[in-house]
């Protein structure tokens, strides 16, 4: 039996690609050298397309049910219709009332199931009309405003008008001062999937200056009896982001205030990071300035296990030369190498961390660039452990030889240069943020199998904080595919610009610098629309231009006045 | 809705939503089958199968669509029916155009996921439970432990290859029964 289980595993992680390339290569070798191995795995995928089978029976029973549901209603519509139809005649020809007109605003609230849906108050848009103002403007860009009212003591499933489904234990909130709420929460809810909403929220898709492609954004709040609410430090709301037809893996970000003027999205398990940094900034602010060293203190939201690190090395000590010779047919230092995580041998690493080992060396280098005589240093004052020593010179040791040809400066065969290193450890994002993650799993899993297989049409997040929450993942672009770009306008102080990626659903916003409006560290070659909205002669007035980010400026002109027919229009032929 | 957005619907898993856009096509295929002499019950099941095999066949990376979602399903339910009735003659299969030999080749490869279904469908409804809950939903044991109230992952782990095997074993004797 375990032989059996071991293989179906084996077999299983092949299928779900869960294997390196080189087991797969195993496996795949496997299957050819050992026919019962093969029997197995065929079998196997027999097994599991009749398990596909049933699943997608049920979903085409749900299709038909869907189907002969659709159809029903239609016809049902359509015999309603004609009736309307008859009594509306009847009217005009036989009746002489006035025709009163329906209000501007209409509410609506539906529940269904066990989805809670909203209150939404949607206004009716004049057509044609001229825009008068910025506020005009961004009150008929703006998402809907939606909000719900659940129980403090049930589990709520709230479902928003762009798909958005939202999960809510039950307790799950708290005041500021820790004392819970008694009475029903409302909830605040505003969804942004469309690039119009983004700008007119004046939102833009960068993490400290690092793009992001959106799948969406919420803004969420909760209050009760007026005051508002935080979710308690062990619990976790649900968010399912509708997938938009995207595919690509998708992380949680949250919104976060640098300074007065600048914002920026964090992902979900470096929030705790983000905090301390912004809370130490603000104490640096208050104290007298001795200029003191300040450690932030950081309260880890999780358990910090050694497997979250990854260990290598500090260069402690080194001769100034070790910063710029580099390796013989690199273009690597001694000191980039030995700081460099992909050169360390982890479980080396590791000993020096876990017995805080250092260890500094005095050498010579001949004239073919090699380390000779290597010795410890004695110069400052620490005993060496002999494991310390023993490891560092075998690592030493190993080091390839001194480009000493194509330095600049020379190499002295007859001078002692020295070089140390000792422990160094930094955090493990990936594995970091899969434990952090597993903190609130069962919260998201729960919300999963309660939403049965609608969840694959989700990107589901446990979130622990409220506000702006983007479902994001960041654009990887090598730091030399980077350029700036340069918007210049008339009027650069009285003019928003923003520009819109065509690659990818991601929008920026410009800083004003000398007079014109700079994108910084944006990838080249990339095309890109630009809009421009702005205020003169008491009026706004909108431009838009296409550029690709090759050209390292562009001047925008062509401002018009615009109806928000026109505006729409524009904005609905971006992405 | 126009072929191309249904196709797209596949290739984003949104394939509830494409069978509900395929059943539109349902009544030419109910006609179909009623004209060959079958039930409405008859023309509900190859259609079912028929769909089943265009959702299947869209996953494979050498498969292409090379004409419309009608003519293709109306061409499947076709076989499927006359596969059914064992109405295929020597000189039919003979002549087969390379497009249909394609097509007839599916629906012989899902005959043994068909005995596979049914070996499943034979289980016991907890077996069945926990197997569509780990294959289905990927869910890990430790979730699936909690929500069918085994004591602890390990038994729910062993559980379900105790279940596997016990499909396995169903399907071996029914196929084998069937090939015989």
């Amino acid at each position: 039996m375990e032989k059996y289980i071991q293989d179906i595993e084996r077999i299983n992680e092949y299928i779900n690609n869960n294997l390196s390339s080189y087991e797969r290569r195993l496996f795949e070798l496997h299957l050819i050298t050992d026919s019962k191995l093969k029997t197995l795995y065929e079998e196997h995928l027999t097994f599991l397309g009749g398990i596909k089978r049933v699943k997608l029976k049920q979903e085409i029973q749900a299709a038909r049910k869907g189907y002969f549901l659709t159809k029903w209603i239609k016809s049902l519509l359509i015999g309603l219709g004609v009736i309307g139809l008859a009594l509306l005649v009847y009217n005009l020809v036989f009746t002489n009332d006035e025709v009163v007109p329906v209000d501007e605003y209409i509410e609506e609230s539906i529940s269904e199931n066990s989805f809670i849906y909203s209150n939404i108050k949607q206004k009716k848009k004049e057509k044609n009309s001229p825009v008068n103002s910025i506020s005009e403007i961004i009150s008929f860009l703006s998402p809907i405003e939606e909000s719900f009212t659940i129980k403090v003591g049930e589990e709520s499933f709230l479902k928003g008008a762009e798909g958005t489904t939202i999960y809510i234990p039950e307790y799950a909130f708290q005041y500021e001062n820790g004392t819970e709420p008694i009475g029903s929460i409302n909830l605040e809810l505003k969804e942004c999937f469309s690039l119009t909403d983004m700008i007119s929220e004046n939102l833009q898709t960068t993490s400290k200056g690092q793009i992001l492609e959106t799948n969406g954004m919420i803004y969420i709040n909760a209050e009760s009896e007026g005051k508002k609410l935080h979710i308690k430090n062990d619990k976790a709301i649900v968010i399912g982001f509708p997938k938009k037809n995207s595919k690509k893996e998708m992380d949680l970000f949250y919104d976060i205030q640098i300074n007065d003027s600048i914002n920026t999205w964090i992902p979900d398990y470096k929030l705790f990071e983000a905090n301390a940094i912004n809370n130490s900034i603000k104490e640096v602010d208050t104290v007298n300035d001795y200029g003191v060293d300040t450690i932030i203190e950081l309260n880890y939201p999780i358990e910090m296990t050694d497997d979250l690190y990854d260990f290598g090395y500090f260069v402690s000590l080194r001769t100034a030369t070790f910063d710029f010779v580099n390796f013989l047919g690199s273009d690597e230092t001694v000191v980039e190498y030995l700081e460099n995580s992909k050169n360390t041998d982890s479980i080396k690493a590791y000993t020096f961390h876990k017995n805080n080992w250092r260890t500094d060396f005095d050498f010579n280098i001949n004239k073919e660039g090699e380390i000779i005589n290597l010795r410890p240093n004695k110069d400052v004052g620490i005993i060496y452990e002999k494991g310390a020593i023993n490891m560092a010179r075998e690592i030493f040791q190993s080091l390839p030889p001194f480009d000493v040809t194509n330095f600049k400066k020379d190499i002295k065969t007859n001078w002692t240069y020295s070089l140390g290193i000792s422990n160094r450890r930094s955090i493990n994002w990936k594995r970091f943020k899969q434990k952090f993650r597993e903190k609130y799993a069962k919260y998201k899993d729960n919300a999963i199998q309660k939403l049965d297989s609608e969840a694959l049409q989700y990107y589901m997040f446990a979130a622990t904080e409220m506000g702006w929450i983007n479902c994001d993942r960041f654009w990887d672009i090598d730091q030399a595919k980077k350029t700036d770009f340069i918007v210049n306008t008339d009027y650069p102080n009285d003019t928003k610009i923003q520009i819109i990626f065509k690659d990818i659903k991601s929008i920026m916003n410009g800083s004003l610098e000398n007079g014109t409006l700079t994108f910084k560290n944006i990838p080249k070659g990339k095309e890109i629309r630009i809009i421009g909205i702005s205020y003169s002669n008491g009026k706004p007035t909108l431009a838009i231009g296409e550029s690709t980010t090759d050209n390292k400026t562009y001047t925008l002109t062509g401002f018009k006045e615009f109806t928000l027919d026109q505006l729409e229009i524009e904005l609905n032929s971006l992405k | 809705m126009s072929d191309q957005k249904i196709m797209m619907l596949f290739k984003n898993g949104q394939r509830d939503k494409a069978f509900r856009q395929l059943y539109r096509l349902y009544p030419r295929i109910e006609k179909l089958v009623l004209s060959k002499g079958g039930s409405k019950n008859d023309a509900q099941d190859v259609f079912q199968e028929a769909l089943i095999i265009v959702s299947k066949n869209l996953e494979k990376s050498d498969f292409k669509l090379t004409s419309s979602f009608y003519t293709y399903i109306y061409a499947v339910s076709r076989f499927i029916w006359k596969d059914t009735q064992k109405q295929y003659t020597k000189q039919e299969l003979h002549s087969l155009q390379p497009e249909e030999v394609d097509t007839f080749h599916s629906i012989l490869e899902e005959k043994k996921y068909q005995y596979a279904e049914k070996a499943f469908l034979e289980l016991g409804e907890r077996c069945q439970e926990l197997l569509q809950l780990f294959y289905q939903r990927a869910l890990s044991f430790k979730v699936i432990a909690q929500m069918m109230q085994f004591k602890s992952e390990k038994i729910a782990k062993n559980q379900k290859y105790k279940c596997l095997q016990k499909a396995k074993d169903i399907f071996k004797a029914n196929y084998k029964t069937v090939q015989s």
